[in-house]
């Protein structure tokens, strides 16, 4: 075997070495990007800001049950309000995620909201099986909570207030809502840049 | 031009091109394959097949593609495995840019990125030079038969080709959420 070929095959494998060095580098800085992502909701400025009344909204669902959001709920339950969009790939992947949740808490429900035409929607709910929850198609909903980017998710408590809202994208942004209104913070982020108000001692991660 | 002809047509590079292409589909189609409920959830958002339709396309498209691959892997069937993989990309590619044009954000459904990948023009370019790469697999190789190094060069160019495409899709997605990343502390 002469020399050229030795080192035409040594070149070969230092180059695709290389390559996988670097993909592997690369995913790295991936995995670094999951750690240092907000680790609750991102909050914007949006109204009703938490703390405030929400509006009262009197909607009709998927399958035109009656579906009030905001206001005082009758049955005391707290409201986990969802904005998506068929087009959000994001929000396909929160929708499990956000009815676990709702089965996991007590008092809890859901309703996942947006806006269109239902012919634009109904793919869309054939799919995810969105009829069995409520399913709105509201614009004026969404303009009244200034809702600009998806997913956005707000939970309201059982009098209509809004106990905490922001971007999500992840179980963990989900979570964070119900941990801030368990805090009685009005995120993670304001939990963790502060002392504990209720003074659990846990942190944060 | 003569040269570039005598380069596309050289056994290896013919051999690399087939190899290469085999490759992408055969991952496209194992990918849709694993995943046919994400598949056939990434057609209806394209909007571009008939709702009735869609059972058929998520079941005959990977069929389609892992055909392809195997074709292009087996000699004897001339220019038309690369010529059907060429339109199949140039179809991708156009499907993606008609939803760009009408301004959907939806995950373009490739199965090389991990996560939700949203279609952009990057990859109608890819697309497009995916379809380069079918043309020049179209052309045919000059009798010469491969020597033992040749397969090495054959071998180690699929597979550097193959780790190249990952990590430019891996940091296309860190550039996304860097650039995510950057908003939200601005936001803040």
């Amino acid at each position: 075997m002469s020399s050229m070929v030795v080192s035409h095959v040594l070149l070969w494998v230092a180059v695709v070495g290389l390559a996988v060095l670097v993909l592997a580098l690369l995913r790295q800085i991936g995995l670094l990007h999951d750690r240092v992502a907000p680790a609750g909701a991102l909050m914007g400025a949006e109204e009703p800001r938490v703390g405030e009344h929400a509006p009262a909204f009197e909607l009709r669902d998927w399958l035109g049950r009656p579906t009030r959001v905001g206001g005082i709920d009758p049955a005391g339950k707290r409201t986990l309000l969802l904005f998506t969009s068929p087009t959000c790939p994001v929000c396909k992947e929160l929708l499990p995620v956000a009815r676990s949740l709702r089965d996991a808490e007590t008092g809890l429900r859901l309703v996942v909201a947006s806006d269109g035409t239902r012919d634009e929607h109904a793919p869309f709910v054939e799919r995810h099986r969105l009829e069995s929850e409520h399913y709105v198609l509201s614009e004026a909903l969404g303009r009244s909570y200034q809702i600009a980017r998806l997913p956005h998710a707000v939970l309201l408590d059982a009098e209509g207030v809004v106990r905490a809202r922001g971007l999500v994208n992840s179980r963990e942004h989900l979570e964070s809502l119900l941990e801030a209104d368990a805090r009685g913070v009005s995120s993670i982020q304001e939990y963790a840049a502060g002392p504990d108000p209720k003074g659990t001692g846990r942190q944060v991660a | 031009m003569s040269a570039w002809a005598d380069f596309l047509q050289a056994p290896v590079i013919q051999a690399i091109a087939h190899a290469s292409l085999a490759l992408l589909l055969g991952a496209a189609a194992l990918h849709k394959l694993r995943n046919p409920h994400n598949f056939r959830a990434t057609l209806a958002d394209y909007t571009l097949v008939p709702t009735r339709l869609e059972p058929v396309f998520a079941r005959l498209v990977p069929i389609f593609e892992a055909t392809l691959a195997g074709l292009l892997l087996i000699p004897g069937f001339g220019p038309v495995p690369a010529l059907a993989a060429g339109s199949l990309f140039i179809l991708y590619g156009a499907a993606m840019a008609l939803l760009l044009l009408r301004g959907f954000e939806v995950d373009c459904g490739c199965g090389f990125a991990r996560g939700p990948q949203p279609i952009r023009w990057m990859l109608v370019a890819r697309n497009g030079g995916f379809a380069l790469v079918a043309g020049c697999a179209a052309l045919s190789a000059t009798e010469q038969p491969l020597a033992w190094l040749d397969l090495i060069d054959v071998a180690m160019a699929v597979g550097l080709s193959a780790t190249l495409l990952a990590g430019f899709e891996q940091a296309g997605r860190n550039a996304r959420r860097g650039r995510n990343l950057a908003r939200s502390e601005g936001a803040r």
